[in-house]
């Protein structure tokens, strides 16, 4: 199978892969493990109000 | 750079550390604050004017200038991108510098020309069009030589931004700028696409898009939608994740919500575009596309709609004392009704009664009043006080008075357009025992009039609540601080009445 034919393979899917791609980041996102640090990072706004010139 | 080192308390108190706080620039968000404003005022009479001329064509004052054709994209590119880009401009680099804890990246000279590239941008748009100088594509109408510089200024945008973020000492990038910067990228990507033109001579105005018949159809409602998409609703939506929070006191409801919120837009956003275009000589598969991703969009909006709402989970009495809060969370109570309501208007069925009539209208304005202006103006009372280093807002209660004037005047607004589109809808559809129309087009319009009338009062009601909005920022800056009743002081009871069970 040549380059151009994996690439029209790849691309007849291209609905699947984003619907892959999609899936894993909300899984990511949800992991049990990364429950304190997106707990930590929705405090960011609360670090610094610094002053502006 | 100048910056200071100091110990501080660390996020709602739980802990304590060595935080660097960093001397930001608020320069050109003090200007783009102002430009809002101005640009607020300015585009909401055009809209309350224009509204008045299709009740009382009089008001066109038998000029081409001053029609309606004319004057009509003059108020959408000025409420559009010269209110809400500014809003934008002043928030999202408020907001990413204060969660990157890094001064903006390219200097204030840079930041200045973003800022005066950009009011050179609205002027020129704004300019042109009474004048008939217009590509006639709705939310794009600026002709080529506007539009190269528009590209030129949000390039420099993006450095800015994209700079800012890789200088942060904060190592996660917050959530906000996730949708500042999908906002800013996806925004440069649609107006190339949808303004490849050809002028028709290097020193005219014309110009003619490389793309023609449904082709061009399509590519101006994959343009339209995502501007919506991205300008409208990805860029307040970092808003809404900045401030909520910040003005209640408390982190976002779920951080992780927000990201499932933000990739399931960033996914589903781009392919709604076609339900623009329903029943029309677009493929008919490609309709139902859009009308899919259209009712799966559903669940992604109030996703962000529910987060919004429940950071003031615990907090909801600040709903009674904090009016900048109640302009603040009734934004986000509008953005779930407009995006519920545009699912519903997208399916074909619905759409068939639904198009071309004054129900757009109102589902528009129901996104625009509600969400993005009521958050941009609890975004500015928020920043106000902090920008100009004043202790609070002049004053308190008229933030409510706005409030209330603001939300009485979209009511009026979109009811008054969802009575008159079904009316148009149900009308224009009627047919009489012998299968002819039932009514001419000109008895629709008269069926209008009263609903035109009031479409403009609530336009008006909603141009007075900003106008009392720009003299309470214009006093804060100047320092005054109104003597008033607290809301805190509001009495809960009468002294001495009886307290008992009915």
């Amino acid at each position: 199978m040549d380059w151009l034919s994996l690439g029209t393979l790849l691309h007849s899917y291209w609905t699947v892969w984003m619907v892959v791609l999609f899936t894993a980041l909300v899984v990511y996102a949800l992991w049990p493990s990364n429950r304190d640090f997106y707990q930590e990072a929705g405090r960011i706004p609360f670090k610094d109000d610094g002053s502006g010139v | 750079m100048t910056s200071a080192t100091l110990t501080q308390a660390v996020g709602l108190g739980r802990s304590t550390g060595t935080v660097e706080t960093v001397a930001y620039n608020d320069q050109i968000i003090r200007y783009s604050v102002v430009a809002t404003m101005v640009w607020a005022l300015f585009g909401m009479a055009m809209g309350v004017w224009i509204a008045a001329e299709l009740a009382f064509p009089a008001l066109n004052l038998g000029l081409e200038w001053t029609s309606f054709g004319r004057l009509r994209p003059v108020h959408t590119n000025t409420v559009i991108f010269a209110f809400g880009g500014n809003a934008l401009l002043a928030t999202s680099l408020y907001c990413v510098q204060r969660t990157c804890r890094a001064r903006l990246w390219g200097g204030a000279n840079l930041a200045l020309f973003l800022f005066w590239g950009y009011q050179a941008y609205c002027l020129m748009a704004d300019l042109g069009y009474p004048f008939g100088i217009t590509q006639g594509k709705e939310y794009a109408e600026s002709e080529w030589f506007a539009d190269l510089w528009l590209l030129v200024v949000w390039v420099v945008y993006l450095m800015v931004f994209v700079g800012t973020l890789t200088r942060r000492k904060e190592p996660h990038i917050y959530v906000a700028n996730w949708f500042f910067l999908s906002f800013i990228v996806m925004v440069a990507i649609l107006h190339i696409g949808n303004n490849l033109e050809v002028p028709v001579s290097f020193f005219g105005a014309k110009s003619y898009p490389v793309v023609s018949g449904v082709q061009s159809a399509m590519v101006q409602w994959w343009y339209g939608h995502n501007a919506v998409g991205f300008f409208l609703t990805a860029g307040f939506l970092g808003i809404m994740y900045y401030f909520v929070p910040k003005r209640a006191g408390r982190p976002v409801y779920s951080y992780r919500l927000s990201i499932v919120h933000f990739w399931s837009l960033i996914f589903m956003y781009v392919w709604v575009g076609p339900h623009h275009l329903h029943y029309t000589a677009l493929p008919d598969w490609v309709q139902t596309l859009g009308m899919t991703f259209s009712v799966m969009l559903w669940m992604p909006s109030w996703g962000g709609m529910f987060n919004g709402i429940m950071t003031l989970s615990g907090a909801w009495d600040k709903l009674r004392t904090d009016p900048v809060l109640r302009f603040l969370v009734t934004s986000v109570a509008f953005y779930g009704m407009s995006t519920f309501e545009g699912p519903v208007m997208a399916i074909k069925p619905v759409n068939a009664l639904s198009h071309y009539t004054d129900w757009t209208v109102g589902h528009v304005h129901s996104g625009a009043l509600g969400w993005v202006a009521l958050i941009s103006f609890g975004a500015l009372y928020h920043l106000v006080p902090i920008l100009w280093n004043r202790e609070r807002l002049y004053s308190m209660r008229l933030v409510g008075v706005h409030f209330w004037i603001a939300t009485m005047g979209i009511v009026l607004y979109i009811t008054a357009m969802w009575i008159s589109g079904v009316t148009q809808g149900l009308m224009w559809r009627a047919y009489d025992s012998y299968g002819f129309l039932q009514y001419s087009f000109a008895e629709t319009v008269a069926a209008m009039h009263p609903l035109y009338a009031i479409r403009a009062l609530g336009g008006l009601c909603f141009l007075i609540g900003a106008s009392i909005m720009a003299y309470n920022l214009y006093r804060t800056v100047r320092g005054d601080v109104r003597e008033e009743r607290s809301f805190l002081a509001v009495p809960t009871a009468r002294p001495g009445a009886a307290v008992g069970t009915a």
